[in-house]
């Protein structure tokens, strides 16, 4: 491509019209976002979904816009389109390559929906919930409500744990430990108990409760439903409040840590 | 020129009367579920039935009619048993905690155990489940000698359902049901006509009524009069209400798990409140007053009840809020 072509491209008029479309993409994407948090606020935790399809209509959107400003703004000749992706492949082989290859990223999180917005994920040594996921980046809260912005590439290059897999309500691992004399089916019992009364437990999903013999202790461990994945540690905490208080009745039925490990006694109920 | 209903009107369109004929009108079909189980319980099979419904549907009354020929006292759980010992008070004399014993009590003086409110064997909170646990054991037991007759609030059941699927327990379970906006429109028009008045709604109206009501007959009861207006030669207008309650939208997580205890406990006092919402007494007495104000609960006997006239919006407020699950 010759300036000359390229002066013909990139007139004034059709700078401000591409410009005014990308403006115009981003202010839907922008209401798009704030109509999500609405009918997200109205529809309660059901309006879930909608925070889903906004991922979708934010890339739609971009992915029209670009295709309205060099293909019908621009109008590009079949020389100049092949000049600029040459152009596109030398910026992407400098500067923009970082960039570019999050968009992809992006791009490939859109099909493949490793996870969604609400989700609770552990990726790039954050754990917290997402909260919005950009062209190029994605939004994450972490667990001591820290915003952290972590770039696409990420979650493709190292992988991400999603707790929930875009389901609202997320499994809790609990494991509470007991002497071997321990009566199992009184256990049992108080586990179940404290796990069906907490407010935060979801009764859709079955409460497991599975005994493992270790040397120096038995170990129980729940596993059950919390109502919602950004309550998981509430219920986590629930579970444990309620077993402890009931387990403050009987004496003698945690290992003696002193002994395990050589120091001084400590009872430990849950981690 | 609409007028508000002249209170002789009103009070001549009770709920008790509305609940009566709805039962007149479906009574055959459960007595028929009763009378089968009945029947196979007294040719040794095993057998025990289960009446599920909610408050203001009358519940009780149709466990009365149903069991009426057999001439039997029902036995109450009038507020929260939470130890095997009071359950077994409510069940036979003092003394008698042996299992064999209770059997052989129940076979000389009963055969049939007709138990009401069953609900009220459980609190939600660690430990709330000894009574409960206990009148499962029992029912297991004896069932070859007893037959068991019980009636259950259907929300405390359903909670039941989810987390110990109770309803294993039943050979013959039968839930009160829903009325359709056919029934309602023949009961009201009925009424309407028997008092010397005509009535005026659009069309559909009693669809909406009924589906915003899930069938409920005191909820449909008390929107349909809310709103309705006398207009001339004594004909009612019957308006459509806007189902809305105020300030729900604002209960903190604190109040609003405590209306949820209120619903699936079936009623609570603050002393047991504080127990299932981990709070002092004194909190749950706040929490409870709110609640009051808000009308949202009514008080019995120093109890505290969700108002069973909106429970259908509590419920699809709670549902959005993944407090609840119902499918009704």
């Amino acid at each position: 491509m010759t300036g000359e072509h390229l002066m013909q491209i990139l007139t004034l008029s059709n700078l401000i019209y591409g410009i005014m479309v990308l403006l115009a993409a981003s202010l839907l994407v922008r209401y798009a976002n704030n109509a999500s948090r609405f009918a997200g606020r109205h529809l309660g935790r059901k309006g879930h979904w909608l925070e889903k399809l906004t991922v979708i209509i934010k890339f739609t959107v971009y992915a029209v816009a670009l295709y309205i400003v060099v293909v019908i703004v621009f109008q590009p000749s079949r020389e100049a389109s092949i000049a600029l992706l040459g152009g596109m492949a030398v910026a992407i082989g400098f500067a923009g390559q970082n960039f570019l290859e999050n968009i992809f990223a992006g791009i490939i999180l859109l099909f493949e929906h490793p996870f969604y917005v609400g989700d609770r994920v552990t990726a790039g040594g954050f754990h917290g919930d997402v909260i919005n996921i950009n062209v190029r980046s994605t939004r994450i809260k972490t667990l001591d409500n820290s915003y952290v912005t972590i770039p696409n590439i990420i979650f493709i290059k190292e992988g991400v744990k999603s707790h929930n897999a875009g389901h609202i309500s997320a499994m809790v691992t609990m494991y509470f430990y007991f002497r071997h004399q321990v009566d199992v089916k009184l256990v049992k019992q108080i586990l179940w108990e404290a796990t069906v009364t907490s407010k935060y437990f979801f009764p859709k999903e079955e409460v497991k409760i599975l005994i493992r013999e270790k040397e120096w202790y038995s170990q129980f461990v729940v596993k059950a439903y919390s109502v919602d994945v950004r309550k998981s540690e509430s219920f986590r905490s629930d579970l444990i409040y309620n077993a402890k208080m009931a387990f403050q009745n009987y004496d003698s039925i945690y290992p003696d840590w002193g002994k395990v490990l050589g120091g001084e006694d400590g009872k430990v109920t849950g981690d | 020129m609409a007028e508000e209903l002249p209170v002789s009107f009103t009070q001549n369109l009770p709920l008790e009367e509305l609940i009566n004929k709805w039962i007149d009108s479906n009574l055959d079909q459960m007595l028929t579920s009763y009378l089968t189980a009945l029947g196979n319980w007294q040719n040794q099979r095993q057998s025990s039935f289960a009446l599920v419904g909610f408050n203001g549907q009358g519940r009780n009354k149709v466990l009365a009619r149903l069991t009426s020929e057999q001439g039997v006292a029902p036995l109450c759980c009038p507020a929260k048993v939470t130890n095997k010992k009071d359950f077994q008070g409510i069940i036979a004399p003092d003394g008698l905690d042996e299992k064999e014993d209770l059997a052989s009590y129940l076979d000389d003086t009963r055969k049939l155990v007709v138990l009401e409110d069953c609900q009220n064997l459980m609190l939600k909170t660690v430990g709330g489940f000894e009574a409960l646990n206990e009148f499962l054991h029992i029912m297991s037991a004896t069932w070859d000698r007893v037959f068991w007759v019980t009636s259950w609030e259907r929300t405390s059941w359903l909670y039941l359902e989810e987390i110990m699927d109770i309803g294993k327990y039943f050979t013959t379970v039968v839930y009160l049901k829903p009325v359709e906006s056919g029934q309602l429109q023949g009961l009201i028009e009925g009424m309407i006509a028997k008092l010397g008045y005509g009535a005026q709604y659009d069309k559909g109206f009693f669809g909406e009524l009924t589906a915003a009501n899930r069938g409920l007959l005191s909820a449909c009861h008390y929107w349909l009069l809310k709103e309705a207006r006398l207009i001339k030669e004594r004909n009612i207008l019957f308006n459509q209400p806007k189902y809305s309650i105020e300030g729900m939208d604002k209960l903190n997580e604190r109040e609003t798990y405590a209306l949820v205890s209120l619903i699936q406990n079936d009623g609570l006092n603050a002393s047991f409140l504080s127990l299932v919402i981990n709070e002092e007494p004194a909190v749950c007495e706040q929490i409870l007053e709110k609640l009051m104000r808000m009308n949202l609960c009514t008080i019995r006997k120093g109890t505290y009840f969700i108002n069973s006239v909106i429970l259908p919006q509590i419920l699809d407020y709670l549902e959005k809020q993944r407090y609840v699950y119902l499918a009704i």
